[in-house]
């Protein structure tokens, strides 16, 4: 919940009111930690609220978030004084801690898709394919990173995290990755403006994990990576959310791919920069 | 022949992204430069994983820079993932190479050939070393003309090595041989 604080000492403030004991998923963590990283860049006082340390609060520092928001945010009643993120770091099989994406510094990051993929190690004991379904993670992961890298073109960190859910009834493995760019969409137009100028977003999304839409031409050769991903994807049956700047749009998969009528659109979003991936994993056949 | 170990031209055992791709691509393009020969062998061993945007840099847009001068053959992948990452890299890019499984038996991957080639193709993997007559004892229905064409196409495709002789007759024949 945003809300505008006439009372506030700076001029433009907005408040994030965070529900006592709600569910965050990593995806709707990242996509905040995005949202408050663009907004303070703008100059906006930020106050974070949450009622008490609750769940929702500790969920989230074991995490990293509090680490990745902008240090001027205002966090009521108070930010971790010990991150938890820091105090399990890495031995919280359950939650792998939100990754920065530093811009400029993909050397710094080289061994990042295979460390989060091999955290799924005992999340995946006793599947019997274990190792290649790590190998497909990493493949996404570093197919996505490597897009923030390409395409971004922004001054703010991405970011990345992995949940595996294995007690879920439907046990899966959730993987976001958030960059604060122009968005994929918006890139892919202004490069090929007649070809997309008549599609909808979730189109052009839609298109983008089919054939490999590349802003650099069919010519290029590129665009496999994401169409890669969709593959994947498709083999554990995943669902696919896709945040661009003004459009939400989920993929359901089909039987061969993703199709634009088999997805949940929402144009004239409140304006969030970047693009915003989360694929969701099924590890049962 | 000049074999390659891809992981030696590598940061770390997993290759992702453009510009590491790039990166080996430029350091793979040198050292074939110097090699003279028709055959060069990529090994993948110790190769724990390539996406498909390294494996379209360093690996396929070098093959592509070099064919149809040099022949390609790829090694020893260490799993199944790493030559599923690297056919979809070649099929995006419409190109085929020839790999060499760890147990030794040599397949295509990437774009794969239509009936009429691959019967060509599998003809010459099984001769060895044939020029288009020889072809033509073993497979009906093509005529010498045909046969020539297809074997020339398999060639410029990176996926049979090719060499041109002086025929008894006074003209050039050429006989081709299997990579794998």
């Amino acid at each position: 919940m945003l809300q505008h604080d006439p009372h506030a000492l700076q001029d433009a403030s907005v408040e994030i009111c965070v529900p006592t004991n709600c569910k965050v998923s990593i995806h709707a963590a990242l996509l905040l930690v995005s949202l408050i990283n663009q907004l303070s860049l703008r100059g906006q006082y930020i106050i974070l609220s949450f009622d008490a340390p609750d769940e929702a609060y500790g969920y989230l520092s074991r995490m990293g978030f509090f680490e990745h928001i902008a240090p001027a945010v205002d966090v009521r009643p108070e930010r971790p004084i010990i991150s938890g993120a820091m105090v399990h770091g890495g031995g919280n099989r359950e939650l792998v801690e939100i990754h920065e994406v530093p811009p400029g510094k993909q050397e710094s990051i080289r061994d990042l898709p295979l460390l989060l993929a091999g955290s799924l190690t005992h999340s995946l004991r006793g599947q019997p394919d274990a190792d290649t379904i790590q190998k497909h993670v990493a493949t996404v992961l570093s197919e996505v990173l490597d897009n923030v890298y390409q395409h971004s073109n922004t001054v703010l960190s991405g970011l990345v995290a992995l949940q595996p859910y294995r007690k879920a009834s439907q046990p899966k493995v959730m993987l976001a990755i958030s960059d604060s760019g122009y968005g994929i969409t918006r890139t892919l137009r202004e490069a090929q403006p007649d070809t997309l100028e008549k599609m909808t977003e979730a189109e052009i999304i839609a298109k983008v994990f089919q054939e490999g839409l590349s802003r650099f031409g069919a010519e290029s050769g590129r665009g496999g990576g994401l169409r890669r991903c969709a593959e994947i994807a498709l083999r554990y049956g995943a669902d696919l959310h896709v945040r661009v700047p003004t459009a939400v749009v989920h993929l359901v998969p089909g039987r061969e791919s993703y199709e634009e009528n088999m997805a949940y659109c929402r144009d004239n979003a409140p304006l969030l920069w970047g693009t915003h991936l989360c694929f969701e994993f099924q590890l049962t056949s | 022949m000049k074999q390659i170990r891809l992981r030696d031209y590598m940061n770390a055992d997993m290759g992702w992204g453009v510009e590491e791709g790039q990166r080996v691509r430029h350091a793979l393009e040198q050292e074939i430069a110097k090699f003279s020969g028709a055959v060069i062998e990529i090994d993948l061993d110790k190769v724990q994983l390539m996406d498909v945007s390294f494996s379209r840099e360093a690996i396929v847009e070098t093959v592509r820079h070099f064919r149809p001068g040099h022949q390609f053959i790829v090694l020893n992948p260490s799993n199944a993932v790493v030559v599923e990452n690297l056919e979809a890299a070649l099929e995006k890019r419409g190109d085929s190479l020839v790999l060499r499984d760890k147990d030794g038996r040599p397949r295509i991957i990437g774009q794969q050939l239509g009936a009429s080639l691959r019967s060509v193709f599998e003809t010459v993997e099984r001769l060895r070393e044939v020029t288009s007559r020889e072809v033509l004892v073993h497979l009906r229905g093509l005529s010498i003309q045909n046969c020539s064409n297809k074997l020339k196409e398999l060639w410029k495709a990176g996926l049979l090595i090719r060499e041109e002789f002086s025929a008894k007759s006074g003209g050039k024949e050429c006989v081709y041989r299997a990579l794998g």
